[in-house]
């Protein structure tokens, strides 16, 4: 049986077309270099969010790398706007900002990964391949502390708005949580002792507690006593 | 020592104890290496510092490790304390043509430093490329930061060649 010879096939593979936007003219050149490196296309490199839109405009890159501070915006400010204006690029962050605040940011700008800037410069590379396929390069362990701090920091800003207590109130609280009696307290304040329970009374209520004591221990939490 | 503004602090306390005539030991083998590593998050690089032993003479932190091969990233703390020296040394290494555009903002070759013997001295005698800054003008730490892991990314590809 003869048999036929395998038909040689050739496909192009086209280099990721990668756009970079970073305010540091080394740190662009580095990137530059070792995305190159990894067999990247590096359609344009800009250091500023303006500079980066009109690039992502007119190349329509497949990924934009972009550092989270810039010098005329943020990261996830120009993450926003480039999906109108080039809405089939994947966003990765690389940056220093290791703030949760930017991280949420990015995340809820639709960015696909966010790197730190001493990552290894393979690693960025393997990331933007990873982006431009459509895979999440976001660190899920780190988003999900973030989030948690972000919730918890949220609920006691709220607990601290809903509590919050006239000067009076917080005066009288202060003097019970040095151990003052009511009477002393409204002494110390110059008012009636009538008037010194009230405000006793309005701040533990207000703290939503059921004693002086857990009133005082309440706001202490809250960082309502210094 | 720990959030964003840790580095420049650190460096910046450790600058004025040099130029008081004080040893800033804690904040040189410690604190600020601490904080480096901790910015790195490379377990593949090592920090550490060193303090001069004579008075007067300059501290060195640096970043060293395989993926750097025989460069290193050095910080080193003039110890008139007049200023902070980061450079990208390598003995006997020259910064590639490829390379010469990513360190354009740098200044080239050696820079200038009283201690005649020690670390600092070899350091700034093998100096690729390097900035200074002056205490008060230490870079935000977000720019201050693009510098030193910008010198860790150009001493990567350097080594990969």
């Amino acid at each position: 049986m003869r048999r036929s010879r395998p038909r040689l096939s050739f496909i192009t593979v086209e280099a990721v077309k990668v756009l970079v936007v970073e305010d540091h003219p080394m740190m662009v050149e580095g990137l530059r270099i070792s995305l190159e490196r990894a067999g990247l296309d590096v359609c344009g490199t800009a250091l500023t969010a303006a500079d980066g839109l009109e690039l992502a405009r007119r190349h329509q890159p497949q990924v934009a790398v972009l550092d989270f501070n810039l010098p005329d915006g943020t990261g996830a400010q120009l993450a926003e706007q480039l999906r109108e204006a080039s809405p089939d690029t994947a966003v990765i962050f690389v940056t220093g900002d290791e703030s949760d605040s930017a991280l949420l940011a990015a995340l809820q700008a639709g960015a696909r990964g966010y790197l730190l800037k001493s990552q290894p410069p393979s690693e960025v590379a393997e990331a933007v391949r990873q982006a431009a396929r459509g895979v999440s390069v976001m660190p899920p362990g780190r988003i999900s502390a973030a989030q948690m701090r972000a919730r918890e920091a949220q609920r006691l800003q709220l607990e601290a708005d809903r509590t919050r207590l006239a000067p009076r109130e917080l005066e009288a609280l202060t003097l019970a949580a040095s151990g003052l009696a009511t009477k002393q307290i409204a002494t110390k304040l110059g008012v009636s002792l009538a008037t010194g329970r009230w405000y006793v009374q309005q701040a533990i209520e207000k703290l939503g507690a059921h004693s002086k004591l857990e009133a005082v221990a309440k706001a202490r939490r809250l960082g309502l006593l210094e | 020592m720990s959030g964003s503004a840790g580095l420049r602090a650190g460096v910046v306390r450790a600058l004025a104890a040099l130029g008081a005539g004080q040893a800033p030991e804690r904040l040189v083998v410690s604190a600020i290496p601490v904080e480096l590593r901790r910015r790195l998050a490379r377990p593949d690089l090592e920090v550490f510092g060193e303090l001069a032993a004579g008075r007067g003479g300059s501290a060195v932190i640096e970043v060293l490790g395989r993926p750097l091969g025989a460069a290193t990233v050095t910080l080193v703390l003039h110890g008139d304390g007049s200023k902070v020296t980061t450079a990208l040394c390598a003995p006997e290494g020259r910064l590639p043509e490829e390379l010469r555009l990513a360190a354009a903002e740098l200044q080239p070759g050696p820079f200038a430093l009283r201690d005649q013997e020690g670390l600092a001295a070899t350091r700034a005698a093998t100096a690729l490329a390097w900035v200074a800054h002056q205490p008060s003008e230490i870079p935000s730490d977000h720019r201050w930061w693009s510098e030193i892991s910008g010198l860790v990314m150009l001493g990567e590809l350097m080594n990969e060649g």
